[in-house]
């Protein structure tokens, strides 16, 4: 058994060596110098420069962009959790007409991908007068059949006598859905934040055919600053992909245990 | 007072309970009793407004509480699985009521000392309801239901999660809480120690229909029919189909004569008897029976006999523990007349002189 056991380590320490190389590449390639990065493939550096972060975040106006991809993931996440809790209950515990209809809609809508929404969407929000601002941004993301889906799951597996035991204690639907049947299913909001939220924040598309003015850029959109008519200036690019991709790093960090609690338990119950 | 009429409620096919009458006094501890499946947590649950009745009648105070929702019922309920609020620590769980009801922020911190000194929770207050052991969260279950004084108190076999001498013992400790507070009470088991030691009446209930209700000397001493009598008392009821021919009749090859039956005529009848009203003798003249086991239960022993190849239930008690002879020797019974019960063979009830 302990050699397996070793064996399997020494594996998996090797697959994950693997997936490392390219975060390793980037680090390092974010601290070399412009000439160095073209002349060595060495994973040595001759001279670091920590400049290439500062000189990074001032090139790219990553502030601002950092502000604009902060607001639309944040409120775009916690609509999404709102709107899923409020109809996975309903489609979890409330007995109304054409429940299995609206979930079957609610369930094709997951087969769909956004890449045939964009042109009638995109329609949608010039007619609203919407493009460019936050909401044409946030609004049309802010219900999702996967959220809806993945809240209906867990709704369903707690126990009718908690709400039951509720409404005997006096609390309305309202009160009961949110101090009493919420908090069992945390698990499935914690997945649904990282989820949504690394989405969101790695979002390039949306934010190309929805904006056009440079002050509504997002990080992802920004890191184009880099990429000059003849050549790219790696380093920084580099510098600057360190820099946004550690907001998602310590969401995973912060919610892993989360997050697969809740893709286990989740995906088990059909 | 809580008066319940006509109380039916269907699920799809099945009848769940049928024509359900009764009345609980204030602060009487009534007591449904019954087999699983007999209907008796569905009038409890019609009783909280958990389920929606298909026809009938729910009073409490002279007025009417079907068209009450539930959380409007000043009615509170205990659940055989607690159902405590598992994210929240006992005493959230026991604010829990009070904050929906809205009651005045400055007394609940007072109400909580005084509902947690009557059960002896405050040791466990500030912990989380899941930690908790099946006795203190059963505790906490009440206290939530209790600790804001219902007019009604319902339960749902509170104790049947809990082993042998926890449950005694919180029987005990509900007796007590009830003569304390003296609140209204509906209690369902399907234990009949519980519903004896518990109840003040008790309603026999059997696939829906009432069957008895009574308090539990009657209950016990003259069931209405042969359900009631074989579903309470243990061991179970002796009963000897016979004939009963003015006033006489034979029970186990001899004849028995009670003088109050001769007026009743000549029909089929099921004589029953008590395992602790048949007698053991060593006369010589007594009935006969073979001892096929014996099981010491405390004070009292129980014998299973064997007469005619028909069983024979016993209870013997301490001070003739003596006269019970070793397992497959003979046994000599004597029968008090008087303490047999007569029931009609087709209708299986209870013959009244």
């Amino acid at each position: 058994m302990k050699t397996k056991r070793l064996l399997i380590h020494i594996l998996l320490v090797i697959i994950s060596f693997l997936f490392l190389i390219p975060f390793i590449w980037i680090i390092i390639t974010s601290l070399k110098g412009r000439v160095e990065v073209l002349t060595s493939y060495s994973f040595l550096i001759k001279q670091f420069r920590f400049e290439n972060y500062v000189n990074a975040w001032e090139a790219a106006n990553f502030a601002w962009q950092f502000l604009n991809s902060m607001i639309v993931a944040v409120s775009v996440t916690i609509g999404q959790i709102l709107t899923s809790a409020l109809a996975g209950y309903a489609l979890a515990r409330i007995n109304f007409r054409g429940r299995k209809v609206v979930f079957m809609i609610v369930l094709s809508t997951l087969i769909i991908p956004f890449h045939i929404l964009i042109v009638p969407l995109f329609v949608m929000l010039s007619k609203f007068g919407w493009i460019n601002t936050y909401q044409g941004l946030i609004i049309p993301m802010v219900a999702n059949g996967f959220g809806i889906f993945l809240f209906r799951q867990f709704f369903i597996k707690v126990p009718w006598e908690l709400e039951e035991a509720a409404a005997i204690d006096g609390a309305g639907r309202w009160s009961t859905l949110w101090r009493v049947v919420f908090p069992q299913v945390r698990p499935a909001a914690g997945t649904l934040f990282v989820f949504t939220f690394v989405a969101e924040w790695n979002n390039l598309f949306k934010w190309l055919i929805f904006t056009n003015s440079t002050d509504m850029r997002n990080v992802q959109l920004g890191l184009s600053v880099f990429q000059e008519q003849f050549s790219t200036n790696y380093v920084q690019l580099m510098a600057a992909v360190i820099i946004i991709t550690i907001p998602t790093l310590l969401l995973f960090i912060v919610g892993q245990k989360k997050l697969i609690q809740g893709i286990s338990l989740g995906g088990v119950k059909g | 007072m809580l008066e319940v009429k006509e109380l039916t409620k269907k699920f799809k096919q099945t009848v769940a309970c049928k024509d359900i009458n009764f009345k609980v006094d204030d602060g009487e501890f009534f007591v449904l009793l019954g087999p699983s499946g007999c209907g008796k947590t569905t009038v409890l649950r019609l009783i909280a407004g958990l389920e929606t009745l298909d026809r009938g009648n729910i009073i409490s105070n002279n007025m009417s509480l079907n068209e009450v929702d539930t959380q409007d019922r000043n009615v509170a309920m205990v659940f055989q699985n607690y159902a405590l609020y598992p994210n929240m620590t006992v005493r959230k769980n026991l604010e829990f009521p009070l904050k929906m009801r809205k009651t005045d922020k400055n007394r609940i911190p007072e109400i909580i000392e005084e509902i947690a000194g009557l059960l002896q929770m405050a040791e466990f207050l500030d912990k989380k309801a899941v930690k908790l052991s099946g006795g203190q969260q059963q505790r906490v279950a009440v206290g939530r239901a209790l600790v804001r004084k219902p007019e009604i108190f319902l339960l749902d076999e509170p104790l049947s999660n809990l082993d042998a001498k926890l449950r005694q013992h919180l029987r005990v400790e509900l007796a007590r809480i009830h003569k304390e507070l003296n609140i209204t009470t509906v209690y369902v088991t399907h234990d009949q120690a519980e519903a004896m030691t518990l109840g003040d009446r008790i309603l026999v209930l059997k696939k829906g229909e009432i069957q008895q209700v009574g308090v539990p000397e009657d209950i016990y001493e003259s069931p209405a029919n042969l359900f009631v009598a074989q579903f309470i008392g243990f061991p179970e009821i002796n009963l000897f189909e016979t004939e009963l021919r003015e006033g006489k009749f034979k029970i186990m090859g001899t004849d028995a004569k009670i003088k109050k039956y001769s007026k009743i005529g000549n029909k089929k009848v099921i004589a029953a008897i008590r395992p602790e009203d048949i007698e053991i003798i060593d006369s010589g003249n007594g009935i006969q029976a073979q001892l096929e086991i014996k099981e010491v239960s405390g004070p009292d022993t129980i014998l299973y006999l064997k007469k005619d190849d028909k069983q024979i239930r016993l209870r013997v008690s301490k001070e003739k523990r003596d006269l019970i002879p070793e397992e497959k020797e003979a046994v000599e019974l004597k029968i008090e007349p008087d303490k047999v019960m007569l029931y009609d063979y087709e209708s299986k009830k209870l013959i009244k002189p």
